[in-house]
């Protein structure tokens, strides 16, 4: 019962059925209501003749017989009167009554009684009695005389109660016949219209975790369930990027600490079964993969923290031109090692506002990065460009074997570009831990890769001291 | 036995080859994808354990190019890679064998072991010709129900011998599937490790095993 078409069919058979129900019943009274009344009338028209004929003459009353009106009273006929003074003695009475008498009352007023009653051979008619004064004869009426008397007019109702069931026939066929088909144009016409809603929910049934890549077909959904389609594949969108970006996590997160636990592992295992084996170097080959896990633990619980926005800032003015000379210094020997050249191009008096802990972090990463993965020979140009009360930091060096969906996955965790494995300092943590820290700080930080085949990052919103500014030229 | 490994881990590469060097094999090294296909080209060896994530050429590329050059080489896959479909591609592409990492050296070298089995086509791990008998499992060599003592290379030696049964063997053949490119292998190695070996057997039963094919090599079978 808890489906839609169920819960709707069933509401609108009830409807239906009391609809239904209801019009038959107001259609069968409504007809014998009508088919009474004409009834009544016909009796009334006829009574009106009879009355006519009654007059009072010489302070009796009397019914003249027209022989063309008695016809239709004759013996054995449907029609029957009685005509009674006010006394009850009888003026009057047709031919078709023979022995039998109608009831006599007196009505209080000129309004017709009906009534119904059967005939000791089985008929049943309707009499209607009605109190009336006869005509006078103009030179008969005696002062103030008013002679009154009573018509019983009666006619058999066969014909009337054949209609009245034949009414009530039609009226309880139609009923059952709705009775059959309601239900079943009521289920057609709702199970047609319900397609859609049943299609949508057919299609949302088959997705899950696996098949994330599935859509709603939108084509043919009427406009009251095409906003949920949409929105529905706008979240499925959503959320496979997001499994995607977990399960690409996850898997970076299990090569990374696989390896080093592989290294450890057959590091032991060697040990433990060939003793002699154990030397200074490999105790210190532990220790560093050891170190190397710590760093890595240490390097996601710090991203974790920086996304959660734990991290304390702490603003103060930098001189960006000695505080990035300072780091490159820390790399000094990598650089001449690999033949690398840094060309800076940071006005001498610019002032930066930023935490300088943070903004350390950020800088020493991109420059390492630069340092790391740069061809050997290749030129680093770290720049920073003012720009009202706002400052944008560049740096870039070559990156030949970055493609453009490379650039795209650069702040993943964890990602690396295969190709790229060495130097083994690198496991895939610092740019994203950079991009979580830059937007602690307020900056925006993208990656681009231009035509020369320059990777080149981009640090903006850099909060500049306003009266110290000095654009590059 | 000749193993290759191809690993740019130096910590795990290392281990590895002294665990298989203690375990008899003769093992090179290669730390990234170009040294590893040079090697896999220009040497003969009975198992390669391949890294799929290298410096240079990767994994399912050198394992691309030596099938390629119809090279039969057992391949082991020693990865971190761990997906369903890292695992097919790495098999589909023509590696025997998939072992993700970490892992335990005793698996390894069951695996390794394995693998070299059935490049001789026989899985079974008792080798027995007449009253000799190896235990390729337990690296155990009895004679008329005596053990025998071999050092590593001596095993290997005469268990390559005995894989190879009836069927003379070169000494280029043992060279290149005993001694590794690291081992430098003297004009007279081979002879002196047959001579030290049919000193142990006829220890047990003096009756001649390995028969020397003069110009041609060594047989190991019962006349």
């Amino acid at each position: 019962m808890n489906t839609i078409r169920k819960r709707l069919s069933f509401n609108l058979l009830l409807a239906i059925g009391a609809i239904t129900l209801a019009t038959g019943i107001i259609v069968y009274f409504w007809s014998k209501s009508s088919l009474e009344n004409l009834f009544n009338s016909r009796l009334l028209s006829n009574a009106d003749t009879l009355i006519n004929l009654t007059e009072v003459d010489k302070s009796r009353i009397e019914f003249e017989y027209e022989n063309e009106i008695m016809h239709n009273y004759r013996t054995n006929g449907s029609e029957f009167f009685e005509i009674y003074q006010t006394n009850e003695k009888i003026i009057a009475h047709s031919p078709s009554l023979g022995n039998l008498h109608l009831p006599f009352i007196l009505p209080d007023s000129n309004e017709p009684i009906y009534n119904n009653l059967k005939l000791p051979d089985g008929r049943i008619i309707k009499t209607a009695t009605i109190r009336y004064s006869p005509r006078y004869e103009d030179s008969n009426r005696k002062n103030n005389e008013n002679l009154e008397a009573v018509l019983v007019i009666g006619s058999d109702r066969k014909q009337l109660d054949n209609s009245l069931a034949a009414i009530k026939l039609v009226v309880i066929g139609c009923g059952a016949l709705l009775f059959i088909a309601i239900p079943i144009l009521v289920n057609f016409i709702i199970k047609r219209e319900l397609k859609p809603l049943q299609q949508l929910a057919d299609q949302t049934s088959k997705i899950n975790v696996n098949t994330l890549n599935l859509r709603i077909t939108a084509n043919n959904l009427p406009d009251e369930l095409l906003p949920i389609a949409t929105r529905l594949n706008e979240s499925l969108a959503r959320l496979e990027q997001s499994f995607e970006h977990e399960r690409r996590f996850s898997s970076y997160v299990a090569h990374e600490l696989r390896t080093p636990i592989a290294e450890l592992r057959a590091i032991a295992e060697l040990i433990i079964q060939y003793p002699d084996t154990q030397t200074t170097e490999t105790d210190r080959d532990i220790l560093n993969i050891a170190l190397h896990l710590e760093s890595i633990i240490q390097k996601l619980l710090t991203l974790s923290r920086a996304e959660r926005a734990e991290l304390q800032i702490n603003t103060e003015e930098i001189n960006p031109l000695q505080f990035i000379s300072n780091i490159c210094q820390n790399y000094e020997k990598k650089i001449k090692r690999r033949n690398l050249s840094i060309n800076l191009k940071i006005p001498p008096d610019l002032t930066l506002v930023a935490d300088s802990t943070l903004f350390k972090s950020i800088i020493t990463n991109l420059i390492e990065n630069a340092v790391d993965y740069a061809p050997e020979r290749d030129e680093i140009t770290i720049e920073i460009n003012s720009e009202n009360s706002a400052s944008t930091f560049k740096i870039s060096n070559t990156a030949r074997d970055l493609t453009q969906k490379d650039i795209d996955h650069l702040f993943d965790r964890f990602w690396r570009k295969d190709t790229v494995r060495s130097p083994s300092s690198h496991i895939g943590l610092g740019l994203p831990l950079t991009l979580s820290i830059a937007r602690i700080l307020g900056l925006e930080l993208s990656a681009s890769l231009n035509s020369n085949s320059k990777i080149v990052f981009t640090l903006s919103n850099l909060k500049t001291v306003a009266d110290e500014l000095h654009p590059v030229s | 036995m000749r193993v290759l490994i191809v690993e740019d881990s130096t910590r795990l590469r290392e281990a590895l080859s002294t665990y298989l060097r203690r375990n008899g094999f003769a093992v090179d090294t290669a730390t990234d994808g170009d040294d590893g296909l040079f090697l896999a080209e220009t040497n003969q060896y009975d198992v390669i354990i391949l890294d799929l994530m290298l410096p240079g050429i990767d994994g399912i590329s050198i394992l691309k190019s030596i099938r390629k050059s119809n090279n039969k080489t057992s391949v082991l896959i020693l990865t971190a890679k761990d997906s369903i479909n890292d695992r097919v591609l790495g098999l589909e592409t023509g590696a025997d064998d998939y072992l993700v990492k970490p892992f335990a050296l005793e698996e390894l070298l069951a695996r390794v072991k394995a693998l070299c089995r059935r490049a001789y086509s026989d899985k079974n791990t008792r080798i027995i010709i007449g009253d000799l008998e190896i235990d390729t499992v337990a690296r155990k060599v009895t004679r008329s129900g005596k053990v025998i003592q071999l050092q590593p290379r001596e095993y290997a030696l005469l268990e390559y011998l005995a894989r190879r049964r009836g069927h003379i063997v070169t000494r280029t053949e043992i060279e290149e599937h005993i001694y590794s490119d690291e081992n430098d292998v003297m004009s007279n190695s081979v002879d002196s490790a047959i001579c030290v070996i049919r000193r142990k057997l006829a220890e047990a039963n003096p009756a001649p095993i390995i028969h020397t094919h003069r110009g041609l090599g060594y047989e190991l079978s019962i006349k």
